[in-house]
């Protein structure tokens, strides 16, 4: 054991402490809050009395199923424009130049999305506000993210796997499709979790492009509107007097639940892919 | 005395990288079922000329080559050359052992698999053969599903010529083979290139004078990108013709 610290270790120390401090209490908190609220009703309920009563059966489902509609785009499009910048877009300019701007992207405010969802998917296609317009705005935004965790997953597998299989007499595509796309596997999934896990917890872009406050029944299909979580827990913590606090905190901790597991899974399987992996 | 066949030819071969040149206007005939040793201190440009006869270097930015290199009367730079079909035929092993993260099986069924070849006893018997010939088939039958980085140093670089040799090549290229390898390891794969010869021609750069002394039938020294001498290997190493040879076998350069 050490005998003493230096004073600058000291202060180190003490930096990491408070820098931990605030999020682990709040999750702690959050989690404590939300115990007491938390039942099988209010879990696998509809909601009555404008959410005063019942459960938020509709929003965890609309949660759920936004990021399935925004998976959806998301995947296809990020991982393929992923894997053509790292695997086949020739180097120059322009190929830095978007590479730039995508990482960028990753950092433009949510409500800008929002905003721009709305104009083009809301109004100017017809989708109205729904389950199709808010997944497709969440998908504009999570795309860099994906995009660049394909790419980055991507340039991490040895160049000697490709030089090896392009030796074989493996074409460019075969050789993403067979030994490189596999290599980067865990890398583009753990990308695309914390991706959704920030989809999840965004209020902002699906506020004006399709969430409902109180909605009652399930959506049906892509193009009605729908409860979600984060939307639900906005409106409840602030918009609605006579909310019991319980319910509030319980919203909440089912929200953290939801993204916590993606995170937790995320994490571990790229523990695990690294445990795997011997290069 | 008959001249054998000439597999391989550079015919005032150049290759630049951008503006730096760093293969100047080599010329040499490469005879078949022979092994050609590349020998040269680091940095004459060794591997760029045996990576140009599978066109590996098309994969670098700004690669640019004049002259004719040539494989069975044919100028592999013309166009319309197919470079899948002719890396079939130029199989290539590389420096460091570089199997895939795939079981052993698959890597020696990666190839030929590539080819649309499906049948599991067609892949069987191709796997055996080419682990046979690669001489790891004894050490590996029992555990042919095992990962391909589980093996040794050694018998990975021996993975990677029977993945190779898996596809029906009839040059193998290869780039320091060796160099990552400890004696008794590198001593295996040297037994192994005197039996590949048998049915293949063997283009090896080294930097290890013994080791293309021991194994090669000719060597061509390379210094600074130019072909100072290319010969039989006995009369480079007992009588070189030029004194930068004599020099570098010598140990008074490189």
């Amino acid at each position: 054991m050490r005998q003493s610290y230096t004073l600058p270790e000291l202060f180190l120390l003490s930096a990491l402490g408070l820098a931990l401090l605030p999020p682990l209490a709040a999750v702690l908190y959050i989690f404590v809050r939300a115990a007491a609220g938390i039942s099988l009703e209010f879990i696998f309920a509809m909601p009555a009395q404008r959410g005063i009563t019942g459960g938020i059966l509709p929003a965890i489902l609309g949660t759920l199923w936004l990021l399935f509609g925004t998976s959806l785009v998301v995947l296809p499009l990020g991982v393929g424009a992923g894997v053509y910048l790292a695997e086949f877009a020739p180097r120059n300019r322009l190929k830095h130049l978007l590479e730039v701007a995508l990482i960028n992207l990753a950092g433009v405010p949510s409500v800008v999305f929002g905003l721009f969802g709305y104009s083009l998917f809301v109004l100017t296609l017809g989708f109205g506000s729904s389950l199709l317009s808010a997944s497709l705005t969440l998908a504009a935004m999570t795309l860099p993210l994906v995009v660049t965790a394909t790419r980055e997953a991507l340039h991490s597998v040895p160049g000697s796997f490709r030089e090896a299989s392009l030796a074989l007499g493996a074409t460019r595509w075969q050789t993403v499709s067979t030994v490189t796309l596999p290599c980067a596997r865990s890398g583009i999934l753990t990308g695309t979790l914390l991706a959704m896990s920030r989809a999840a917890g965004d209020t902002a872009t699906i506020l004006i492009t399709g969430a409902a406050f109180f909605l009652p029944r399930l959506p049906t299909s892509f193009t009605s509107r729908f409860m979600a979580l984060p939307y639900h827990l906005y409106i409840s913590a602030t918009q609605l007097p006579g909310m019991p606090a319980e319910r509030i905190w319980a919203t909440a901790g089912v929200l953290l639940f939801i993204v916590l597991i993606m995170q937790v899974s995320a994490t571990l399987w790229r523990e695990r892919e690294r445990r795997l992996k011997k290069w | 005395m008959v001249e054998s066949k000439h597999k391989v030819g550079f015919r005032d071969v150049s290759i630049f990288y951008g503006r730096l040149q760093v293969v100047k206007h080599v010329s040499a005939e490469i005879p078949e079922k022979e092994i050609t040793a590349i020998i040269g201190p680091s940095g004459s440009g060794k591997s760029t000329p045996l990576r140009s006869l599978n066109r590996m270097n098309d994969h670098i930015g700004g690669m640019r080559i004049t002259g004719e290199a040539i494989i069975d009367d044919q100028n592999i730079y013309a166009a319309g050359v197919d470079v899948v079909r002719l890396r079939r035929k130029v199989g290539m092993v590389f420096q460091r052992p570089n199997p895939f993260p795939k079981s052993i099986y698959e890597n020696v069924a990666y190839g030929p698999k590539l080819q649309g070849l499906r049948t599991k006893a067609d892949l069987d018997i191709i796997v055996e053969n080419s682990l046979r010939q690669a001489a790891l088939w004894d050490e590996v039958k029992d555990r042919l599903h095992a990962s391909g980085f589980d093996l040794s140093g050694g018998q990975q670089q021996r993975l990677c010529i029977a993945r190779s040799l898996a596809v029906g090549p009839e040059v193998l290229l290869m780039d320091e083979p060796a160099s990552a390898l400890d004696p008794a390891a590198t001593a295996k794969i040297e037994e192994l290139m005197l039996m590949l010869k048998r049915t293949l021609t063997l283009i090896v750069v080294t930097h290890n004078m013994q080791q293309a002394a021991r194994v090669s039938d000719r060597t061509a020294f390379l210094l600074g990108g130019e072909l100072a001498e290319y010969d039989v290997t006995r009369k480079i190493f007992t009588a070189p013709q030029d004194k930068r040879t004599d020099d570098y076998i010598s140990g008074k350069m490189g």
